[in-house]
C-alpha cells in the first residue's frame, strides 16, 4: 500500500537538485530547530528497540536445542519463555515510546516549518507570484514540508534498519558463516525490484500519472463548459472524449498496477525459497558425521533469513523516497533563502497623517531586465486631486497603480506620498493609507459579508450594510440566495461579473483609504451600475486624491486632469477640454476608443482610422 | 451508458465483483490458496525438521526425504508466484476496469444533471470526487480488499493447522485454544484500533484539505493580501488551522503506538512455545511439531500491521463511496418529457405565462408571475437592474431549468413537453461571459454543429467578421485558444462565440450583450457581425448598447423579477419613468438627446 503519498513515493521520481547532499543533509538538520533533541532520543528508542528485536529469534533456537537434550527441566524451558516474553515486551515498549514521541516532534517539526514556508511565502516579492502558479506555492507549503518529515522518519528508521540487518547477518554468521552467505541469495533479487521499479517502473508511472493527468484536466475543462455543452447539445461528444482519454489512463494504469502486483509474489515467494535454501544447507551442516549446526540453529537460520531479507528490502526501496525528500528540502531552501527585495528600511517610519498626494519623480521601472515598462516618469498629483491615466494596453498604466502600491520598487527614481520618500515609510501604514481596486477582482471563499469585511475588519453589519445601501452594491447583494450571507465559491463563480466587482469595490471603500487607486475597477460593470458607483463615489470620495485607470469617456472626462501614456512614457497631460484642443495623442486615443461610445454612427473613415491607430501600436486588445 | 441506482454505499463498492462473478470466484479462491500456501511452507519446514532429528538421531546423512521437503517448500514458493500473480491480475483486470467505468458514469451523470445541479456544487469538488474519491473507493477493493481476504485466510488457516495438531496426537486441543483466544482478540483489537484510527484520520485528512485550500486562496489572492496590508491576519490564520492540523496528526501517529495486536501474537506464541516444548520434553510431541507450531504464528508476523491499515482502507472506500452514490442520487427537478413534441413552431410567439423560478429551494424568487409575449420574429431588448431577472429569462428559454411555476411557450407549446435536445437545437445562446474550450479556434467555432465541414466553419467565421483576426494568430484556424498565454480580447471571444451559434443556426436566438468599452474599430466589426447573426430569427438580447435600443421593435424592462414596462425606445422615452431613468445613464445618452432635441438626429 503506497499510503497517502500517492503510488509515485514507491516508484520514486528522481528530480534534479540544484545542492549537494551534504548541504541539504545540513539544512535539515538545521531546521530540525527546537525539535532536534526530542527527535534525538526517539532515534535512540528506535535504535535499542532494534537491538531487542534482533536477538528474539535465539531464545525460540535456544528452546528447540533445549527440549532435544533430555535431561533439560521445564523450568528451564519457562525461564526461556519468559526471556521471549521480557525482550518481545520491552522491544514492544521501546518502539512504542519512539512511535509516541516521533508523532509529536514530526507533526510539531511540519508546522513550524509550514508556518515559516508559508510566512515568507506571504512577504515574497510579488515578481516571485507572478512568476509561479499558485498551485506550485500551495505544494511547496503542503506536500514538500510533509516530504521533508519523512525523509526525517526515513533516516531514524534507516538507522535501525541497518542495525537490524547488521546484527542478523552477524547472528548468521556466527551460527554458520555457510547459512550467513547463503542468505546473500536474496541480494541479486532485491537488486532486481530496485532497477525494476527504477527504470520500468518510473516510466510506467509517469506515464501513468501523465494519462490521469490529461482526464483529470478534461473532467474539470468539461465542467466549467457544461452550460455550453448543454447549449450546443454536444454532451455525448463530450463523453465519447472523455472515454478515450479513461481508456488510455486505465491501460497504462493497468500496466503499473500489474507492476505493482508483481512485488508482492516476488517478495513472498522469495522469503520461502530462501527458507528453502537455508534449510538445505543448514540441514546439510547439521546432520551427518561431522555435525556442526544444532537443529535450533537451523530453525534459527529460517528465521533469520525473513529478518535479513525485509530490512533490506524497505531500505532499498526507502532510497528512492529519501532521494524526493532531498528534494523538497531543495525546493523548500529557495524559497527560505529568498530574502524579499521590497521590504521596510530598518529605520522606516509610518507615513504620516498628513501625507497626502502622490509623486513620481524620474521614475523608471522593468519587470524584466532590459524592457523597460516605465520610462523616466515625472508627475505630481496634489492631494484631493482626481487624476485618469489613459493609454493603450502596454502603455503601463497598471504598473504605475502597483508602483503607488508598492508591490514593486522602481529601478531608478524616487515616489513620493506627501513628501515622504515610500522607500522609507513602512508598508503597514503605506496600505493603510493607499488602497487599490485591481481590474481583476479577487473574492475569497467565505461570505459576501466577509469579503466585504476584509477591508476593515473591525467593521460592524450594520457599518457594512449602510456603506452597500450608499453604493448602490446592496441592489446587487439582495438578490443573492442568501444576501450578504451567501457563500462564494470558486473565486465567486456563483455570481455575475458585475457582483463580483461591486463587492471588491466595497471592501476598498470600506477600508476608507486616503489615497484611491482604480484600476479599471468599473470595467467588467455594465454602464448602467458603472455609473451607480460613480455617483456613490463621488459620494463617498469627494475630496480624496483618486487615481483612475479608465476607459470610459464619462469616468476620463469628469477627471481634473488626464496623465496620457504609450509606451512606458508620459506624453501629454491635462483636462480633457485642453487635451482635445491640442490634436495630440489624446485626440487620436479619443477618436479611435472614446467618441463612438456615444449614440453616434460608425463611419467607414473612422473605422480605418482606428485599425491603423491600433496597428502601429501593435495591440490586439482593447483598452 | 444507463444510468444505475445504486442502492447503498456498500453495493456501489461491490459493483466492480458483481461484473464478473466468475472471475471473482476464482479470484478469492486463488487468494485463499496463497493463504494455504504460505502456512503450509511452516508445516514443510517442521516436517523437514523432524527428517533431520532422524538423521541425528541415526547418524544418517541428508535423507531423500529431508531434500525432498526442501524441494517442496521451493515448489510452493514458485506454485504461491503464479498464484498471487493470477490474482493480482484478476484484480487488477475487475477493480481498474470499474474505476474507468465508474469515473466515466460518474462524469455522464452530473454532466447530464441540469445546471440547477451545476449552480449548486464547486466544480473542483466534482473533479477531486471524479478522481480521488473514486480512486480511493478502488483502492478499498484493490489492494485493500484484497489483502485483507489473504491476511484474514493466512490467520483462519494458521489457527486451524495449529489445531489440527493436537488432533493429529489424539489430544485434549489445547493449542486449538491457545489459538481460539488469541485470533479472535487479535482480530477484535486490530478492527478497534482501525475503528479509533478513522475518525481521527478523516478529520485529519479534511484539515489538510482546509489547510490546502487556504494557502490556494491565499496565494492566488495575494495581491489583495498585499494591497490590504493583512499579511498578519493571514499568518494567524493559516496558524489556527495548522496547529489544529499539527494536533490531528499527532493523535492519529500516537494511536499506531502502544499497538496490542502485537502483544496478542506474542501472548499466543509464548503459550504455544511452552505447550509444544513441554510435549516434545515429555516425548509426546516430535521437535518438528513445535517448529511447526512457532513458524506457522511467525509466518502471521508479517501482516500484523498490514489489516488494521487495509480496514481502514476499507472503511474510507465506504465513506468515499457513500459521498459518491448521494451525488449520483440527486433528483433533477427538470424532467424529460416522456415523448418530446415534435411539431412545434419556433418561428411562433414566445409566450411568458405567469412563470415564477427560483433557483434554489431556499433562495428568493428571480421571477414573479411574469407575463410576457414576444412576437414572432421580433427583435427584442431586455434591460434593468442587476438581478432582475434578464438572464433568467434567456436561460429558462434555453430550458436550463424549468419554470417553479407557470409556463413558458413556444408556437403554442409548453417548452416542459420538449426534450432538451430538442429545445437546444432550436434556441441558440451566446453568452455574456464567453466560454471557449482550450481546443483550436477552428474546434472552438465547430462546437456548435456536429460534424460541421471546414467550408462551413470558414463561412461562419467571415459572417461573425472573425476571419481576419484568426489568420493573424500564430497559426490561424489551427490556434489552441488558452494555450502558453493565447489568450482574445472580449471582442475577438464574442465575435467566436458569434460564429459558433451562426453555425449552429438557431431559430430563436438570445444573446446577452454586456460589453465593455471596446475600440470603435471593433465595436465596427462586432455591429455587422451582431446584424449577421440576428438576421432571419426572433432575437432576445440582453443589452445596454444604446444603438440596440433604438433599432429594437421591443423592449422590455424587468427589475425584480417582474415586467415593468415594454415598448418601442419613442414609446418609452415618453411614458415610462424608469426607462428614462436608465437610458440617461447609458453612455452617449445625453448628447444624443441633447443632438436630438436640437433637431439634428445623427
Amino acid at each position: 500500500m503506497a499510503g497517502h503519498r500517492g503510488p509515485g513515493s514507491l516508484a520514486g521520481v528522481r528530480e534534479k537538485r540544484s545542492r549537494s547532499m551534504r548541504v541539504l543533509l545540513r539544512a535539515m538538520f538545521k531546521h530540525l530547530g527546537k525539535f532536534k533533541r526530542i527527535i534525538a532520543i526517539a532515534a535512540v528508542l528506535s535504535v535499542l528497540a532494534s537491538i531487542f528485536m534482533a536477538v528474539d529469534p535465539l531464545v525460540l533456537s535456544w528452546g528447540v536445542d533445549l527440549v532435544l537434550d533430555p535431561s533439560s527441566a521445564f523450568s528451564a524451558i519457562l525461564l526461556l519463555c519468559v526471556l521471549y516474553l521480557v525482550l518481545k515486551l520491552t522491544s514492544w515498549i521501546l518502539g512504542s515510546l519512539n512511535t509516541w514521541i516521533l508523532s509529536g516532534a514530526q507533526a510539531g517539526f511540519v508546522q513550524s516549518l509550514q508556518q515559516s514556508v508559508y510566512d515568507k511565502l506571504l512577504r515574497a516579492d510579488l515578481s516571485y507570484h507572478k512568476a509561479q502558479k499558485s498551485g506550485d506555492v500551495t505544494s511547496r507549503v503542503i506536500s514538500d514540508t510533509d516530504s521533508l518529515s519523512a525523509g526525517i522518519q526515513i533516516i531514524i528508521d534507516l538507522s535501525s534498519q541497518i542495525l537490524l540487518l547488521v546484527a542478523t547477518f552477524i547472528l548468521m554468521w556466527l551460527t554458520s558463516p555457510l547459512v550467513a552467505l547463503t542468505a546473500l541469495l536474496v541480494v541479486p533479487v532485491v537488486l532486481l525490484i530496485v532497477v525494476l521499479f527504477g527504470t520500468v517502473g518510473q516510466r510506467i508511472m509517469l506515464a501513468t500519472q501523465r494519462a490521469i493527468g490529461i482526464v483529470s484536466g478534461q473532467i474539470a475543462e468539461s465542467l466549467s463548459g457544461v452550460h455550453i455543452a448543454k447549449a450546443f447539445n454536444r454532451e455525448s461528444e463530450t463523453a465519447a472524449t472523455l472515454s478515450k482519454l479513461n481508456q488510455e489512463a486505465y491501460r497504462h494504469g493497468f500496466k503499473f498496477m500489474m507492476l505493482m502486483t508483481l512485488m508482492q509474489p516476488l517478495v513472498r515467494a522469495t522469503g520461502i525459497a530462501a527458507m528453502s535454501a537455508v534449510l538445505f544447507v543448514g540441514g546439510g551442516l547439521a546432520v551427518g558425521a561431522a555435525s556442526t549446526l544444532t537443529l535450533g540453529q537451523v530453525f534459527l537460520g529460517t528465521i533469520l533469513i525473513q529478518r535479513f531479507f525485509m530490512p533490506l528490502l524497505s531500505l532499498s526501496m526507502n532510497a528512492t523516497q529519501f532521494q524526493a525528500s532531498l528534494a523538497s528540502m531543495d525546493r523548500l531552501m529557495d524559497v527560505l533563502e529568498t530574502e524579499p527585495t521590497v521590504r521596510d528600511a530598518l529605520d522606516a517610519v509610518p507615513l504620516s497623517e498628513n501625507s497626502d498626494g502622490v509623486v513620481f519623480r524620474n521614475v523608471s521601472f522593468s519587470y524584466l531586465e532590459g524592457s523597460e515598462v516605465l520610462r523616466n516618469i515625472n508627475f505630481t498629483i496634489a492631494p484631493g486631486e482626481t487624476v485618469a491615466v489613459v493609454g493603450h494596453t502596454g502603455a503601463g498604466k497598471t504598473t504605475i497603480a502597483a508602483l503607488i502600491n508598492r508591490f514593486y520598487d522602481p529601478q531608478s527614481g524616487q515616489i513620493l506620498i506627501g513628501n515622504q520618500d515610500m522607500k522609507s515609510i513602512t508598508r503597514e501604514s503605506l496600505h493603510n493609507t493607499v488602497s487599490l481596486i485591481a481590474q481583476e477582482p479577487y473574492l475569497f471563499n467565505g461570505t459576501v459579508m466577509e469579503n466585504i469585511r476584509y477591508g476593515k475588519p473591525s467593521a460592524t453589519d450594520e457599518e457594512i450594510k449602510t456603506l452597500s445601501r450608499l453604493m448602490g452594491a446592496d441592489e446587487y447583494i439582495e438578490v443573492l440566495p442568501q444576501g450578504y450571507d451567501t457563500l462564494l465559491f470558486e473565486e465567486g463563480k456563483n455570481l455575475s461579473a458585475g457582483q463580483i466587482q461591486m463587492i471588491s469595490i466595497a471592501r476598498t471603500m470600506l477600508a476608507n483609504p486616503r489615497i484611491l487607486i482604480l484600476d479599471e475597477a468599473t470595467s467588467r460593470l455594465d454602464a448602467y451600475s458603472e455609473s451607480l458607483v460613480q455617483s456613490a463615489q463621488e459620494k463617498l470620495f469627494a475630496g480624496r486624491t483618486t487615481v483612475v485607470i479608465a476607459h470610459r469617456l464619462t469616468t476620463i472626462a469628469n477627471a481634473s486632469r488626464i496623465l496620457v501614456f504609450e509606451h512606458g512614457k508620459l506624453l501629454e497631460h491635462g483636462t480633457h477640454t485642453e487635451l482635445l484642443a491640442k490634436g495630440g495623442r489624446y485626440k487620436v486615443l479619443y477618436d479611435t476608443y472614446y467618441h463612438h461610445q456615444t449614440a453616434g454612427e460608425i463611419t467607414e473613415e473612422a473605422v480605418a482610422r482606428a485599425r491603423d491607430e491600433l496597428r502601429k501600436i501593435g495591440s490586439q486588445a482593447s483598452v | 451508458m444507463a444510468r444505475t441506482v445504486y442502492k447503498s454505499a456498500t453495493a456501489y463498492q461491490l459493483s466492480a465483483f458483481r461484473r464478473y462473478p466468475g472471475l471473482t470466484v476464482i479470484a478469492v479462491v486463488l487468494a485463499l490458496l496463497a493463504s494455504l500456501l504460505t502456512t503450509l511452507a511452516s508445516w514443510v519446514l517442521g516436517d523437514a525438521i523432524d527428517a533431520l532429528q532422524f538423521s541425528a538421531d541415526n547418524n544418517l546423512g541428508m535423507t531423500p526425504e529431508f531434500i525432498g521437503y526442501c524441494w517442496l517448500i521451493l515448489g510452493i514458493a514458485l506454485l504461491l508466484f503464479v498464484t498471487i500473480i493470477v490474482v493480482g491480475y484478476a484484480f487488477a483486470i475487475m477493480t481498474l476496469r470499474w474505476e474507468r467505468d465508474a469515473r466515466q458514469e460518474f462524469f455522464e451523470v452530473i454532466q447530464r444533471n441540469s445546471m440547477t445541479f451545476h449552480d449548486q456544487v464547486d466544480s473542483k469538488q466534482m473533479l477531486a470526487v471524479a478522481m480521488q474519491d473514486i480512486r480511493w473507493v478502488r483502492f478499498s477493493l484493490n489492494p485493500a480488499l484484497r489483502n485483507i481476504i489473504t491476511s484474514i485466510g493466512s490467520l483462519i488457516i494458521a489457527s486451524v493447522l495449529l489445531a489440527l495438531i493436537d488432533f493429529q496426537y489424539g489430544l485434549f486441543p489445547v493449542l486449538g485454544i491457545i489459538v481460539a483466544i488469541g485470533a479472535p482478540l487479535y482480530l477484535f483489537l486490530a478492527y478497534r484500533y482501525a475503528v479509533a484510527v478513522e475518525p481521527v484520520r478523516r478529520t485529519r485528512s479534511e484539515q489538510n484539505e482546509k489547510l490546502t485550500e487556504i494557502t490556494q486562496e491565499v496565494f492566488r489572492g495575494v495581491e489583495v493580501v498585499r494591497a490590504f496590508g493583512t499579511e498578519r491576519f493571514e499568518s494567524e490564520k493559516f496558524t489556527k488551522v495548522s496547529k489544529e492540523y499539527e494536533r490531528l496528526m499527532t493523535r492519529e501517529g500516537r494511536l499506531a503506538a502502544f499497538y496490542l495486536p502485537n502483544l496478542v501474537l506474542t501472548a499466543t506464541t509464548a503459550a504455544a512455545f511452552l505447550y509444544c516444548a513441554n510435549q516434545v520434553l515429555t516425548g509426546v510431541f516430535t521437535v518438528g511439531t513445535l517448529v511447526k507450531a512457532m513458524a506457522l504464528l511467525g509466518s502471521l508476523d508479517a501482516f500484523s500491521f498490514m489489516l488494521p491499515r487495509f480496514l481502514l482502507v476499507i472503511r474510507g472506500g465506504h465513506v468515499n463511496a457513500q459521498r459518491i452514490v448521494d451525488i449520483l442520487a440527486w433528483k433533477d427537478p427538470l424532467k424529460e418529457p416522456s415523448e418530446s413534441v415534435k411539431t412545434i413552431d419556433w418561428n411562433g410567439d414566445i409566450i411568458f405565462e405567469n412563470v415564477s423560478f427560483s433557483y434554489g429551494s431556499d433562495a428568493p424568487n428571480a421571477l414573479k408571475k411574469l407575463n410576457l409575449t414576444i412576437p414572432a420574429g421580433s427583435r427584442v431588448a431586455l434591460i434593468g437592474g442587476p438581478g432582475g431577472g434578464k438572464s433568467t429569462i434567456l436561460k429558462l428559454l434555453l430550458r436550463l431549468y424549468d419554470p417553479t411555476e407557470g409556463r413558458v411557450l413556444v408556437g403554442g407549446v409548453n417548452l416542459r413537453d420538449v426534450s432538451t435536445r430538442n429545445v437546444r437545437d432550436a434556441v441558440g445562446l451566446v453568452e455574456q461571459n464567453i466560454f471557449l474550450f482550450k481546443m483550436s479556434v477552428h474546434d472552438n467555432i465547430a462546437f456548435g454543429k456536429q460534424d460541421a465541414a471546414d467550408d462551413e466553419i470558414f463561412e461562419a467565421a467571415a459572417k461573425a467578421q472573425a476571419t481576419e483576426f484568426i489568420n493573424e494568430l500564430p497559426k490561424g484556424f489551427e490556434t489552441v485558444i488558452g494555450e502558453r498565454g493565447m489568450t482574445l480580447s472580449g471582442g475577438q471571444r464574442q465575435r467566436l462565440a458569434i460564429a459558433r451559434t451562426l453555425l449552429q443556426d438557431p431559430r430563436i436566438l438570445l444573446l446577452d450583450d454586456s460589453v465593455s468599452a471596446i475600440d470603435v474599430h471593433t465595436e465596427y466589426l462586432l455591429r455587422k457581425a451582431l446584424e449577421e447573426v440576428m438576421r432571419g430569427r426572433t432575437s432576445i438580447t440582453v443589452t445596454q448598447r444604446l444603438r440596440t435600443l433604438l433599432e429594437v421593435d421591443l423592449i422590455i424592462i424587468v427589475d425584480k423579477g417582474s415586467i415593468v414596462a415594454t415598448g418601442t425606445h419613442d414609446q418609452l422615452i415618453k411614458t415610462s419613468e424608469h426607462y428614462q431613468h436608465i437610458f440617461e445613464r447609458l453612455p452617449g445618452a445625453v448628447s444624443y438627446t441633447g443632438t436630438k432635441n436640437s433637431g439634428g438626429a445623427n
